[in-house]
């Protein structure tokens, strides 16, 4: 449809095509640039990507490192680092790690030790990584770049319970959350757009054969099916196998809502002329489909696909915090915050900082909401219309 | 009308009964089974386990003994964990104060749908008639906020709250990990002392004290998807010409809204209402697990990490079913606010 509108356009109008005109593409943009709220949503989405890709030089340690002092004791548990940051004219610092035990309450902690400072420098030689999973450096954008059992650590918010860096982790555990929603909608996407797009453009019997499919699919309850799917799993698989698992799983329960959409679509989009026309013409049942009517769906697809989004992470945080989803060493933000299952009360009493990587997921869900919110209106071309009174 | 709803109840037999087959499969491909951890104990023990279980027959076997015991009587099978009919397990198990599944869930979901819904209205209505307004924007975030929230994350930070920062509860006592006073009040359904007593005004309290964040959890993500559809249903209400005939007669704006608009746009939304009902069970399986609370769902979530098979799937039945009558009923509820529907 993009492309046939435009060529009638310069046919039969000199002026604009002089003037240029503009492509579906363009005026998406141009409507999608006036909702602020999404356009801001849409940034916001950009700088968690750009940290979470870019984590391993961002991050001042490893995901799995774990961290001890010179008596090989983990730092464990000690709390966010963040407000202890001082400055010195410009130069930033930290003081040194020092344990305190409290024999009344039986508590464990760390405290500054005032008398000891340490810079925290920019560029700085720290633990190697692989930059993109196959540049190996060892540069870190930030550090106090002090050896392996110096109390001179930064842990910006704070370790978990084998003394590993909880912010290091958040960001790497977000290349694997920000990496799981596009898995999982590519893959349901490709079962729902085959299947739906079969269905509707054959109609009667494969249509109905599917469309009872997919009933039965959608009658399943979604969360207490995921949790018996992925209780099936062999506890014996290694993680990535079990990543792979729970991509496969949270796309066998994702895809049906999305078949009876484009079903829909297509069922529509089969009695226009321009679809008839290319029938005459002599064309392909399978190039009416992929070449003439799928293309003209495609601004839904992608906004069923960036609110499907949300969907996705919420249910892998789920999974994972109750310890059905993805298992260490991999790390998500779910995962993270399983540490609090065990003995709930006395975690969230003395580690709260814990619940840290819940806001990523908030945050991450409330963008993609936004942008998907955003994308709708753009991609609809009646907003304008609309536009003024919703 | 009545031929209708009865083809439709008659095909939701073999809906389940696929329903059924899928779900047991799902339990098979497991591997493993409920008696494999007893191996390490002994050969003896695991004998007589899977002797107990009939676990080891063939899948179409267990399957066929399966159905056959539900149609021919409402069998739904034993719990492996203690002998227990399934649907004692997972419906009527325990008391009344410690939790009678069933009577909680119901309790839960349909108390959180309620509140959603009386939130939601006035918010909704609200966020319309002030279309554009900053208070119109705080709600539409609030909204976005509430859909955005992990249900578990909500659960985890009311808790966090109530325990750290306001360290309520009347339940307290001397931690000897801690070596100091733990409050908590705000898990399971009663305090400590309150399960065995009689009941008096301070029980329903105490008991109201242990549901109010539940209902939150449970309500929040609904609450926020029902207030944007008030408010988008009441705009477009609000433009239509005769509301601008009711205003130009003279009638108050309160009247207006309330009795002109409002009507016309709860119609859409009462047809929804079924399609609610699987998202409170869904939060409600959430809260259950976080908050710890005696209902089905919480039911269903010790049966699966126990591997407890025909609890399991039982439950996965139920949850269906329930699917299957929301979607029912919002058919229902669509044919009647709306006349124009009619199902042949």
């Amino acid at each position: 449809m993009a492309t046939s509108t435009t060529n009638v356009k310069t046919a039969s109008n000199e002026k604009t095509s002089k003037l240029g005109t503009r492509s579906q593409a363009s005026l998406i943009w141009q409507r999608f640039k006036r909702n602020k709220a999404g356009f801001v949503a849409g940034i916001i989405l950009a700088v968690l990507a750009f940290l979470v890709i870019f984590a391993g030089f961002l991050t001042p340690y490893n995901a799995t490192s774990f961290h001890a002092d010179t008596n090989n004791i983990n730092f464990d548990y000690v709390p966010p680092m963040i407000s202890w940051i001082q400055l010195d004219g410009l130069q930033p610092y930290v003081h040194g790690l020092q344990r305190t035990y409290n024999p009344l309450t039986g508590v464990k902690g760390f405290v500054e030790n005032i008398e000891e400072r340490f810079d925290i420098k920019f560029f700085v030689e720290g633990e190697p990584y692989l930059m993109f999973g196959f540049i190996p450096s060892t540069i870190h954008l930030f550090g106090t770049g002090e050896p392996e059992g110096s109390t001179g650590q930064l842990f910006l918010l704070g370790t978990d319970r084998f003394g590993r860096d909880l912010f290091s982790r958040i960001l790497y555990g977000g290349q694997m959350v920000l990496g799981i929603a596009p898995l999982v909608v590519i893959f349901s996407f490709i079962l729902g757009i085959f299947l739906g797009g079969i269905s509707g453009f054959y109609g009667n019997k494969v249509d109905t054969f599917i469309q009872r499919t997919v009933e039965i699919a959608m009658s399943l309850p979604r969360l207490a099916l995921l949790l018996a799917l992925s209780a099936m799993l062999p506890p014996e698989w290694p993680a990535t196998a079990r990543f792979w698992g729970i991509v496969f799983i949270l796309a066998v329960v994702g895809w049906a809502p999305l078949a009876r959409v484009v079903r829909g679509q297509v069922l529509a989009l089969r009695e226009e002329e321009f679809v008839q026309a290319s029938r005459a013409l002599g064309a392909s049942d399978m190039r009416l489909i992929f070449k003439h009517i799928l293309p003209n769906t495609f601004g839904y697809l992608i906004v069923s696909a960036t609110l499907a989004a949300p969907s996705v992470i919420l249910l892998e945080s789920v999974l994972s915090y109750f310890g059905f989803g993805l298992q260490e060493p991999l790390v998500s933000w779910g995962l993270l915050m399983k540490d609090l299952t065990e003995n709930f009360l006395f975690q969230i009493q003395f580690h709260p900082w814990l619940i840290l990587p819940g806001f990523f997921i908030f945050i991450s869900v409330f963008t993609f909401n936004y942008l998907g919110d955003a994308l709708r209106d753009a991609v609809d071309p009646f907003t304008i219309s609309k536009g003024e009174n919703s | 009308m009545l031929t209708y709803l009865l083809r439709r109840l008659l095909y939701t037999i073999p809906l389940l009964l696929i329903i059924s087959m899928v779900v047991f499969l799902v339990m098979q491909m497991s591997p493993g089974n409920f008696c494999t951890t007893l191996k390490l104990q002994s050969e003896q023990i695991y004998n007589e386990c899977v002797e107990r279980t009939g676990i080891d027959q063939a899948i179409w076997v267990q399957y066929g003994k399966w159905i056959w015991g539900i149609v021919s009587s409402f069998d739904f099978g034993f719990s492996f964990q203690n002998g227990q009919p399934v649907l004692n397990q997972l419906f009527t198990s325990g008391t009344f104060e410690s939790g009678n599944p069933l009577f909680w869930t119901l309790v839960l979901s349909f108390g959180a749908m309620i509140m959603s819904w009386l939130l939601a209205l006035p918010l909704g209505i609200y966020a319309a008639t002030h279309q554009g307004n900053w208070r119109d924007w705080l709600v539409n975030v609030f909204g976005f906020i509430g859909l955005s929230i992990p249900n578990f994350f909500l659960a985890i930070g009311i808790l966090w709250a109530l325990v750290v920062v306001f360290q309520v509860g009347t339940n307290c006592w001397q931690s000897e990990q801690l070596g100091q006073t733990v409050c908590l009040g705000v898990s399971g359904l009663f305090d400590g002392g309150y399960v065995t007593a009689a009941w008096s005004g301070e029980k329903v309290l105490n008991l109201f004290w242990h549901l109010w964040p539940a209902f939150l959890v449970i309500a929040a993500a609904n609450l926020a998807a029902i207030v944007r559809y008030v408010r988008s249903e009441m705009l477009n209400v609000l433009s239509e010409p005769y509301v601008q005939t009711a205003r130009s007669k003279g009638l108050k704006e309160r009247v207006v809204t309330v009795k002109h608009a409002l009507k016309n746009a709860l119609n859409p939304l009462i047809s929804m209402l079924g399609y609610w009902l699987p998202s409170m069970f869904e939060g409600t399986l959430v809260a259950a697990m976080v908050l710890q609370l005696p209902t089905v769902e919480g039911a269903y979530w010790t049966a699966l990490r126990q591997g407890d098979q025909y609890v399991v799937m039982a439950g996965l039945l139920f949850f269906s079913m329930i699917l299957i009558v929301g979607n029912l009923l919002s058919d229902i509820l669509l044919a009647w606010v709306n006349p124009k529907i009619r199902y042949q």
